[in-house]
């Protein structure tokens, strides 16, 4: 498969705070009234659960052109495309059965069915703007809910298939970028102050990953007992105070620290403009470098929006989607390393 | 279904459940009938003060009334037992939330800091009368909230908005239940 556009819309840098807020992302949980969550759904059922919300999903008239996808039928490789572009989860990459997942052009919107629950609903923006994502999901919701019969409970919510989710179904989180907290090691400070106030932090493609180099993903984790509202609240508050404190870090470390940190991101740089071969990992703790040095402005002839895109087209499927067929570690990293010299230059 | 945690082959037909002195559920134990045999329970739990221990397919007359009635419930809609949640952390289907109301109340006290009843969005299909009250609800969490942070200005606000709740629940809104 391919999709319309080389990223999504969600990564060109754009909204407000994007050089360090990548990503706000808005996630909703539902399931239909009078049907077994999935784990006890018979294999015809689920079939037929599948292809009821694949044509709820076509009635609700989405704001954009939209494209329905079977993963069962999908090969592995373009499930994991679809993972590394933050349209689905790990989860339903990598499960079994009757399954598929609507994305729009922008791929702003992504619907999964038959997830973990019936129906995950995903808003994506570039930056910091949790009030686009939930005035968008929310009218979402409205509108397949004019097609199906949510499972709810006056008491306890929207019921899903994991008591951890029910309620408001709703997960919220903001995806960072936080080198200058990483380098001058302020980072678990700042996490135990989230932790105090609920938030959880999380790697970046969600639940059960590790946060893995400069990027963190943080989520509220309690979604019973709480609008909607006061849980963006909480983000919105929050959010603002790490921000501050990943621009009061950098800018004591151009001041204090000039000379470390332009070496740091002139290496960085040197080393994507010339290797040979280079690994996913390495690739990323370079580009995260890059990516401070552009917002620091202390490389002019890039842009934010090129680096984000450099980060996706860089991992491992999607190197392969590019090239049009297999191939093993090896070759991909020397594929990776002339596709980055491709989009940067080379030395 | 469930398969042994021991030999993670057969089906687990031996549920051990380490309960609280409170009744909550501690840990939790499935095994096939050979592994039950030769596995030692007793040395491989830790020593607590005073846990009851418990082997469902024995249930000893003392077990609390209500837990014992919790491990022999099975969901009608779905097959769901309750140490199959507990061990798979994901319900059957909806109609569960009922049916092991007790144990799952556990769960929502943990992850929910404390079980307290929905507040956020309510489905049109629900119909006016329970999102007026969820509404009603939420605004009286807001409106204690902003009386203890002494916030009075938008504690005026919030008795304004819940006082037009109030006029909308007692004029009986349109009771829109749709089927
Ligand atoms: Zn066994
Ligand atoms: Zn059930």
């Amino acid at each position: 498969m391919r999709l319309e556009r080389d990223t999504g819309e969600w990564l060109k840098g754009s909204g407000p705070e994007s050089d360090i807020v990548i990503s706000s992302r808005i996630r909703l949980a539902r399931n239909l009234q009078g049907y077994a969550f999935r784990t006890k759904l018979a294999p015809a059922a689920r079939i037929a659960l599948e292809q009821k919300l694949h044509e709820a999903i076509d009635a609700a008239g989405l704001p954009e052109k939209v494209r329905y996808s079977r993963l069962d039928e999908f090969p592995e490789v373009d499930r994991q495309y679809l993972l590394e572009r933050h349209l689905i989860s790990r989860e339903h990459a990598g499960g079994e059965g009757a399954r598929g997942v609507a994305v729009t052009a922008s791929e702003n919107i992504s619907i999964m069915t038959l997830e973990e629950d019936h129906l995950r609903l995903q808003v994506l923006r570039s930056g910091l703007d949790l009030d686009a994502c939930w005035t968008e999901i929310d009218r979402l919701d409205d509108r397949l809910e004019e097609h199906l019969t949510y499972a709810f409970d006056p008491e306890l919510g929207y019921l899903t298939a994991c008591p951890t989710n029910v309620g408001t179904g709703i997960r919220v989180s903001v995806m960072l970028h936080l080198p200058g907290l990483v380098l001058t090691q302020h980072i678990e400070r700042m996490f135990r102050s989230i932790v105090r106030i609920s938030l959880v932090v999380r790697g970046l493609y969600g639940e059960g990953t590790q946060a893995s180099g400069d990027f963190f993903q943080v989520s509220n984790q309690v979604t019973l007992g709480q609008t909607e509202r006061q849980i963006i609240d909480e983000f919105k508050q929050f959010v603002p105070r790490i921000i501050d404190y990943e621009r009061k870090v950098r800018e004591k470390l151009l001041t204090s620290d000039r000379e470390r940190i332009e070496d740091r991101v002139s290496r960085a740089c040197g080393t994507l403009r010339s290797a040979r071969t280079i690994s996913s990992a390495e690739a990323m703790e370079k580009l995260s470098l890059v990516r401070l040095g552009v917002n620091m402005g202390l490389i002019p002839d890039l842009e934010i929006g090129a680096v984000n895109s450099i980060f996706i087209n860089a991992q491992p499927a999607h190197i392969i989607k590019r090239a049009g067929r297999a191939m093993d570690a090896e070759e991909r990293d020397v594929a990776r390393a002339r596709y980055i010299q491709e989009e940067m230059g080379s030395n | 279904m469930v398969y042994c945690q021991i030999c993670k082959k057969n089906i687990a037909t031996v549920h051990y459940t380490e309960i609280d002195a409170d009744y909550t559920v501690k840990k939790e134990t499935h095994m096939c009938e050979s592994c039950a045999q030769t596995h030692d329970l007793e040395a491989a739990q830790p020593k607590t003060i005073s846990p009851f221990k418990v082997i469902e397919s024995l249930i000893k007359p003392n077990l609390p009334k209500h837990l014992k009635i919790l491990l022999e419930t099975r969901c009608e809609q779905c097959g769901m037992t309750y140490p199959e949640f507990r061990a798979a952390g994901r319900l059957g289907c909806p109609h569960d939330y009922h049916v092991f109301k007790e144990g799952i109340q556990n769960v929502l006290e943990q992850v929910h800091g404390g079980a307290r009843r929905h507040l956020g969005k309510v489905p049109r299909r629900a119909g006016d009368a329970i999102r007026l009250e969820t509404r009603r609800a939420a605004l009286r969490g807001e409106l204690e909230q902003a009386i203890a942070v002494e916030d009075y200005e938008r504690a005026a606000e919030l008795r304004d908005a819940l006082r037009s709740i109030e006029e909308e629940i007692q004029g009986g809104g349109t009771s829109a239940d749709e089927a």
